[in-house]
């Protein structure tokens, strides 16, 4: 027990980045999955690294920060979040048939 | 409180005279909160108002965020507090109660909060004056939990308090609490200190959370699940238990980072209370020792020369460390005394007064433990006279003497013979 001192106090709260797959395959949790329409996508457009709304804000860290951006369906849980923070409507979330 | 003189410095502090809540204020702003979220309530709101002159008038550069209730006040701390941002906010009674639900996530996260609480008793009936119910609700919650007896104190807490709350050791929330009206609104002279004195003893937090730095996304309170988490390339992550049962060590452990606090705050601006844990007065010869807290403990103190002029040696200890309770301190110094006599301004409903059961649990299994008696005075405001806790003291003695233990409840200050016929049951009676 002589360590247990310094071991608590690597445990500060629950502070975690996130990682995808953590609860298993979730891609079959929702009928909707977010697609991006490159027209209106601000990085794609500018062809720059900006905006990343969808990265920034995915809870499941599914969405790649690259141009354009990613999404895993294989991970996405279908919340919708990254439509919701598009400042530019870029996503919609779209009816997909899973196997 | 004790001074011990410094007479090689020049005086380089202010002597303003402050009720205990512009006290709290005023440790608010040379603390440099980042940001306050507050909602008002009785008798807390001078508090937040002060604050909010404060930075009407330029002196406090803090964001002050006005919410619709203290649950939200809580919950904009909490996320204040992840952001790496100092921040302090204050409370009352059912204000407390509202932001229970955020309470535990602010101490699970480890954000080093301060909320600075004039007590009030909680409803029903309805009531805005003091006693101590309220401090005791969050007693599980896993914040540190602080209490004052006087407007220095209050200033002197809550600066001690940040340094306290944001050691990377502690890493927890803290309440400091002061008894309604009979503090918050009373004036008394306090000691401010010079704002470079405060900056150096109190440092910029360095917070273990910055979810303001984008540079890397990271997320707070993930569903952390009964088992441990393997998180891929992250490692593997503790579980719900590791988090838990590191909170609890980090508080257990918090007792000596208080103290060190305490000791170094005394040195440096000359003032200290007690050991920093709990207060004494005239304690060493005394056998029969008065165990209260804020203003219960204040009252006590005025009649223990009374008590020994009348030949019973009876000192005072008054309680400033709640949670984490010091159980070892208090097992060391009661460890030889005749007896203890528990005044609670609360009840544990169903139980008895809370202080009085903690005080027994602490002491459970030692060798010539102390008798303890408790008694429950003031509840609402009531005032607590001398002559209450003189009638406390006789009767402790006298029932530790014949050796009755008694599991009842005991009130003093109670005045139900002077209601006479009084009869609410009438009005329940149908028709």
């Amino acid at each position: 027990m002589a360590n247990t001192k310094k071991d608590y106090q690597k445990i500060l709260g629950s502070v975690q980045k996130p990682v995808k797959g953590e609860a298993g395959r979730t891609g079959s949790w929702s009928q909707k999955k977010p697609v991006i329409d490159l027209e209106k996508c601000i990085p794609v457009k500018s062809g720059k690294p900006s905006c990343f709304n969808c990265w920034l804000y995915c809870p499941e860290a599914v969405v790649s920060r690259t141009i354009p951006p990613k999404i895993d369906f294989e991970y996405c849980k279908g919340c919708g979040i990254c439509m919701e923070e598009c400042p530019v409507n870029a996503i919609e979330m779209v009816e997909v048939k899973i196997e | 409180m004790t001074i011990t003189e410094n007479k090689s410095e020049k005086i380089s502090h202010k002597i303003k005279i402050l009720t205990g809540n512009h006290a709290a204020a005023q440790a608010l702003r040379q603390a440099k909160v980042g940001v306050v979220a507050a909602y008002p309530i009785t008798p807390q709101s001078p508090v937040v108002e002060k604050i909010a002159e404060f930075i009407s008038k330029g002196k406090m550069n803090t964001r002050f965020v006005k919410v619709e209730s203290e649950h939200s006040a809580l919950a904009v701390c909490c996320a204040a507090s992840a952001t790496g941002s100092r921040v302090g906010t204050a409370t009352s009674s059912h204000g407390l109660m509202y932001m229970y639900e955020m309470l535990p996530w602010a101490a699970g996260n480890r954000l080093p909060i301060i909320i600075n609480l004039a007590t009030r008793a909680t409803g029903a009936p309805w009531s805005v004056w003091t006693d101590h119910q309220d401090f005791f609700t969050i007693r599980d919650v896993g914040w540190i939990q602080m209490f004052c007896m006087d407007n220095q104190e209050i200033y002197d807490t809550n600066i001690q308090a940040f340094r306290i709350a944001e050691d990377p050791r502690v890493f927890l929330p803290t309440v400091v609490a002061y008894d309604g009206y009979i503090l918050s609104h009373t004036m008394m002279p306090v000691i401010i200190e010079k704002q470079e004195d405060i900056d150096d003893f109190l440092p910029p937090l360095k917070h273990h959370i910055n979810l303001s730095d984008l540079s890397q996304v990271k997320g707070i309170d993930p569903v952390t699940t009964p088992h441990l988490i393997d998180r891929g390339e992250e490692g593997i992550a503790p579980g719900y238990f590791e988090y838990r049962y590191a909170m609890q060590k980090a508080l257990e452990n918090s007792i000596d980072i208080i103290i060190e606090v305490h000791d170094k705050f005394a040195a440096k601006f000359g003032r200290s209370y007690g050991n920093g844990i709990y207060k004494t007065h005239l304690t060493e010869d005394a056998d029969t020792i008065i165990f209260a807290m804020g203003s219960v403990a204040s009252q006590a103190r005025n009649v223990i020369k009374k008590l020994r002029k009348d030949g019973l040696k009876v000192g005072l200890v008054s309680l400033k460390l709640f949670r984490p309770f010091p159980v070892s301190y208090l097992r060391e110094f009661f460890k030889n005394k005749k007896q203890v006599v528990v005044f609670d301004r609360d009840v544990g409903y169903g139980y008895e007064g809370v202080l009085s059961y903690e005080l027994k649990a602490a002491l459970y299994g030692l060798k010539n433990s102390p008798f303890i008696k408790g008694f429950i005075v003031g509840l609402g405001g009531r005032d607590i006279t001398d002559q209450h806790i003189i009638k406390g003291v006789y009767k402790a003695i006298e029932e530790s003497e014949i050796g009755i233990i008694s599991h009842e409840t005991d009130f003093i200050g109670l005045r139900l013979e002077e209601l006479g016929d009084y009869d609410e049951s009438e009005y329940f009676k149908g028709g």
